[in-house]
């Protein structure tokens, strides 16, 4: 079957009446789950795996599982916006900007930046599926333990342009975070590190609590020792929607974080997470206005967000044409097409085309059905913002706690919670960009892990990174970008000796 | 007054909350749904038998299975947590016999013990260890491998799934029974080893048949040999490692249900009693043929005897050939 | 420097020395072709003391002057001047802090809708000097609120007063 006579059956079985009810259910329980910090799609998905297993049709059930997934990416920048907590790893980069922008009163644009964006990258993703999927998923596999180590790598880089005006403290903050996500068993050699006897840190702490504390309850504590006794302003609520000028300059970064996410997401395991990193870090160097960075830059949330939301739909790509899965919610989705009999695999398209082609064809009516539900959304949740802090405050924290004990049902992760925020406050206080904080905690393992696994198939020799062409082709982009950043440093500082870099 | 007004307030408050509670009684074992703890990654093998079992389950109990997905140490975290949960019957995990009670006790300290921390519920399957390489390899028997290995002296490299597990040791006893050397790689989980084989980064990758089959029968990978005694009984034309002439055999993955060890009596006898059931039933039968996975139920007694021999004999191969973790 | 950065840094150096000991003993290095648990938080632990350093060079050398800002001018020189951390009401803070706690702690004794109701309520009195009346209205209504949105509508496992079941 042709790709034009496979694209208009997959209409077909995607418009019937079935599969439009569950392909909208997955996206608002998707987006539901985006916002609700502590629930990620993939659990959502294992909960709701049993329900699917009555559904008789497997495609039915996967249309619904997808939309979970990537209405989660739609969902995932509300609360980073609105509250400085991120829903999950790749929302954290929308955090720096995007709450900037909404304490600003500049809510609405960031937020309805943020859908379009999503929606654009995510149709955009869909087509290069339809078109490239199966070159582009060979491309994936061949991402080996060497290339994964020089991505996280560079990805970490990314993270340090995230560290505000002092080099040295951001690289204190990343080296913190990796230190943090060493805490644990190490999956390489089965020892645990750093849990000082204490049975509940030998899984090591769970992102969101880290990354909700850091941001959110850390936010929260220095919001309430700076006000002292008067109430904090309630941030006022500017206009809804961005304006024909926050278009503008959002295009390209959409543009530019709808390629990057593409590419990158398609790589199993943290393809998000990175690709919204980079996209930051090439939006910030390609901006006229870097300074604006940090401190609301739209662009700063319409590329990051468009990268995620074209990373969850490559990462489709090597399920659909391959049969592996990328992360757990593609896992979840991987064994119940199995359960169901169906096997995902590079025959998929043959023997079940039905279920290749109504996936693909549910995916670009399921980002309409997203835009379509968040954009109004947009204006309600701007309305969030109006609840007076001293009641707002303590139901987020409220909130957070359900999210972070819902992990392990152990009180355990409320009391990290807290002390995270603690550490957050902290931060703030003495002026440390806590931004590189959670991506060297979810990057430090993935690197650690890689480069281990490289050392072990090269025999001990460190060449293996700079032989394998891929690989190296990152070394050098990592290389080059170090050099440019200590160029412009240097040149910086000759320029205005009076003015110092001050700690 | 103020006082007044507020105490009696929070008192009846507190009274309206406990009162219709103490009046609820006590419900029948499964009351509530209960709780599987999979302490691997979705996708691998085991997570594929918990899906299996919990899309049967709710035909014969009136309370349906949570699965949960706890990874973490090569399985020692989510067995951890049941282990330390309340021993009533509605917290358990799959993948009892997993690498990580039968094989990684012999090699390093365990933060519980597999066999009086655990109760044996009852036996699903067995998991045996499926060597495999890319379909382009110029290998196409062990017996090939370990002839290159030795003209070549240079290491051969292999994906596993996690260290210490059942994988990781079979192909590390293999290198050691063969006089060659096999280095292995750990990875996250089944199904990130197999990807790892897929895009070539490793010469052979040792799996499971549920991980390994749908390639090798998309034609991407082909199966060099099986590490059982006998050859497994979903895999009927995969030659042993004996038969190759290699003498080194093991007893896979053991994937049975496990809880913590104060369950009460009823509870074990009727979560085993149920269970059998599910592994006589037809449509179970027919997705574990679908996955690969042969059905092989033990009761709980027999289940804790055959656990017991299996890590004997793991204990012995690690000793005879020399194992030891780095 | 100031003198809480003063001891941020001495605490970074600590810290990283006590990270290189204890990647050194407890979990070991191993050896270039596998490295082990440790090896990677003893580059962790270096990395903290040679940035400590630094900073702490970095202070000595850059003096901090006071800069007034001008009007207009570029904000492409970035100087930050270094101020001390300004006090602010650690009490509020403390309180909150405090509450936090408090709450963790009975969450699972006492189930999560008493101990967000009392969280609550303990905020809204204690740290926001609400009046006794708007205070419980306002506990009572977000406790339900979120015990609704969370029990039922979500379905989300949340410990229940163990006096009922």
């Amino acid at each position: 079957m042709g790709i034009f006579d496979g694209i208009i059956s997959g209409f077909s079985i995607a418009l019937t009446p079935m599969n439009l009810v569950f392909a909208f259910l997955g996206a608002v329980i998707g987006t539901a789950v985006g916002v609700l910090p502590g629930l990620g799609p993939a659990a959502t998905i294992a909960l709701l795996l049993p329900i699917t297993y009555s559904i008789s049709s497997p495609v039915t059930a996967v249309i619904m599982m997808a939309g979970i997934f990537y209405g989660a990416m739609y969902g995932g920048s509300t609360t980073s916006i609105l509250l400085n907590l991120p829903g999950e790893a790749a929302s954290v980069v929308t955090c720096y900007d995007g709450h900037k922008m909404a304490q600003k009163g500049r809510a609405g644009p960031a937020l309805g930046i943020a859908a379009i964006g999503s929606f654009i990258a995510g149709t955009v993703g869909v087509i290069g599926l339809t078109l490239f999927g199966p070159p582009i998923a060979e491309f994936a596999l061949s991402f080996g333990p060497p290339e994964k180590f020089s991505l996280a790598l560079l990805g970490l880089l990314m993270a340090v342009a995230l560290s505000g005006d002092s080099v040295i403290k951001g690289l204190i903050i990343m080296v913190l975070g990796l230190l943090l996500g060493a805490v644990g068993i190490d999956p390489i050699s089965g020892k645990t590190r750093f849990d000082f006897g204490v049975t509940e840190l030998q899984s090591g702490f769970d992102f969101v609590t880290l990354a909700v504390g850091v941001f959110g309850l850390g936010e929260i504590f220095y919001n309430l020792e700076q006000q002292g006794s008067a109430e904090i302003v309630t941030t006022k609520v500017g206009q809804v929607f961005p304006k024909m000028a926050d278009w503008v300059k959002s295009r390209m970064a959409i543009l530019r974080g709808t390629l990057i996410g593409f590419f990158i997401g398609v790589i199993p395991g943290g393809g998000a997470v990175i690709s919204s990193l980079v996209s930051y870090a090439v939006e910030k160097k390609v901006s006229k206005h870097p300074e604006e960075f940090g401190q609301g830059a739209i662009e700063g949330v319409a590329g990051p967000e468009s990268a995620n939301n074209a990373a969850s739909s490559s990462s489709f790509i090597p399920l659909l044409t391959l049969g592996i899965p990328s992360n757990a919610s593609i896992a979840m989705i991987y064994a119940c097409l199995l359960i169901k009999g169906v096997k995902p695999g590079p025959f998929l398209i043959v023997e079940h085309p039905d279920v290749f082609w109504g996936v693909i064809a549910s995916m670009y009516l399921g980002n309409i059905m997203l835009i379509i539900l968040n954009l109004p959304l947009v204006g309600i949740w701007v309305q969030v913002l109006r609840v007076p802090y001293s009641i707002l405050a303590p139901v987020v924290v409220l909130f957070t706690s359900i999210g972070s004990y819902s992990i392990a049902n152990q009180a355990f992760d409320l009391y990290a919670l807290i002390a995270f925020g603690v550490l957050g406050y902290v931060l703030r206080k003495l002026k440390f960009e806590a931004g590189p904080l959670p991506l060297a905690f979810i990057l430090g393992p993935m690197i650690e892990s890689s480069m281990r696994q490289s050392l072990l198939l090269s025999g001990g020799k460190f060449s293996i990174f700079v032989t394998r062409p891929i690989s190296l082709t990152m070394v050098v982009m990592f290389a080059l970008f170090v050099m440019v950043q200590m160029v412009f440093a240097i040149r910086r500082a000759r320029r205005s000796p009076k003015i110092q870099k001050t700690v | 007054m103020k006082q007044i007004v507020i105490s009696s307030f929070i008192i009846a408050l507190v009274a309206a909350l406990i009162v219709p509670g103490v009046a609820l009684a006590q419900d029948k074992f499964p009351s509530k749904p209960i709780t599987l703890i999979i302490p691997y990654a979705a996708g691998g093998s085991t997570d594929l038998l918990a899906r299996a079992v919990e899309k049967i389950w709710p035909k014969y109990a009136p309370k349906p299975l949570v699965l949960i997905n706890k990874t973490g140490g090569g399985g020692v975290v989510g067995t951890e947590f049941v282990v330390r949960s309340k021993p009533d019957g509605y917290t358990l995990f799959m993948g009892y016999g997993s690498g990580s009670d039968i094989v990684m006790p012999h090699l390093q300290k365990m933060p519980y013990d597999p066999y009086k921390d655990i109760v044996a519920i009852c036996r699903l399957s067995v998991h045996s260890v499926v060597i495999v390489t890319g379909a382009k390899s110029e290998f196409n028997s062990v017996k090939d491998m370990v002839a290159w290995a030795k003209k070549e002296g240079k290491p051969i490299t292999s994906s596993v799934s996690t260290a210490a597990g059942a994988v990781d040791i079979a192909l590390r006893g293999l290198g050691k029974a063969a006089g060659i050397n096999i280095v292995t790689v750990p990875s996250s989980g089944g199904a990130d080893a197999v990807t790892m084989l897929a895009g070539g980064h490793v010469m052979i990758g040792g799996g499971h048949p549920s991980e390994v089959m749908p390639h090798i029968k998309a034609g991407r990978f082909k199966a060099l040999g099986v590490v059982l005694p006998d050859r497994d009984p979903s895999l009927p034309n995969i030659p042993t490692l004996r038969e190759q002439g290699i003498n080194v055999s093991t007893w896979g993955s053991v994937k049975g249900i496990g809880g913590p060890a104060a369950i009460p009596k009823e509870t074990l006898a009727y979560l085993e009693a149920t269970l059998k059931k599910v592994c006589e039933d037809a449509e179970f039968k027919k997705i574990m043929a679908d996955l690969d996975q042969p059905i092989m139920y033990q009761d709980s007694a027999t289940f804790t005897k055959f656990l017991q021999q299996a890590y004997g004999d793991y204990g012995k191969l690690i000793k005879d050939l020399n194992i030891t973790i780095q | 420097m100031s003198k809480s950065h003063n001891i941020t840094n001495l605490v970074v150096i600590a810290l990283g020395i006590f990270v290189v000991y204890h990647s050194y003993s407890s979990l070991k290095l191993g050896i270039l072709i596998s490295p082990g648990a440790g090896f990677m938080p003893f580059l962790c632990g270096i990395a903290l003391i040679v940035l400590g350093i630094v900073w702490r060079i970095q202070a000595i050398i850059f003096k901090s002057p006071a800069r007034v800002k001008h009007a207009g001018e570029p904000s492409e020189t970035v100087c930050e001047v270094e101020t001390a951390p300004v006090p602010g009401s650690w009490v509020k803070l403390f309180l909150a802090f405090v509450a936090t706690v408090v709450y963790a702690s009975l969450f699972e004794r006492i189930g999560f809708f008493l101990s967000a109701l009392l969280f609550m309520l303990g905020w809204q009195m204690v740290v926001e000097r609400q009046r006794w009346l708007k205070a419980i209205i306002i506990a009572i209504l977000c406790a339900v609120a979120l015990y609704t949105l969370f029990k039922f509508l979500l379905r989300v496992e949340l410990p229940s007063n163990p006096l009922f079941s």
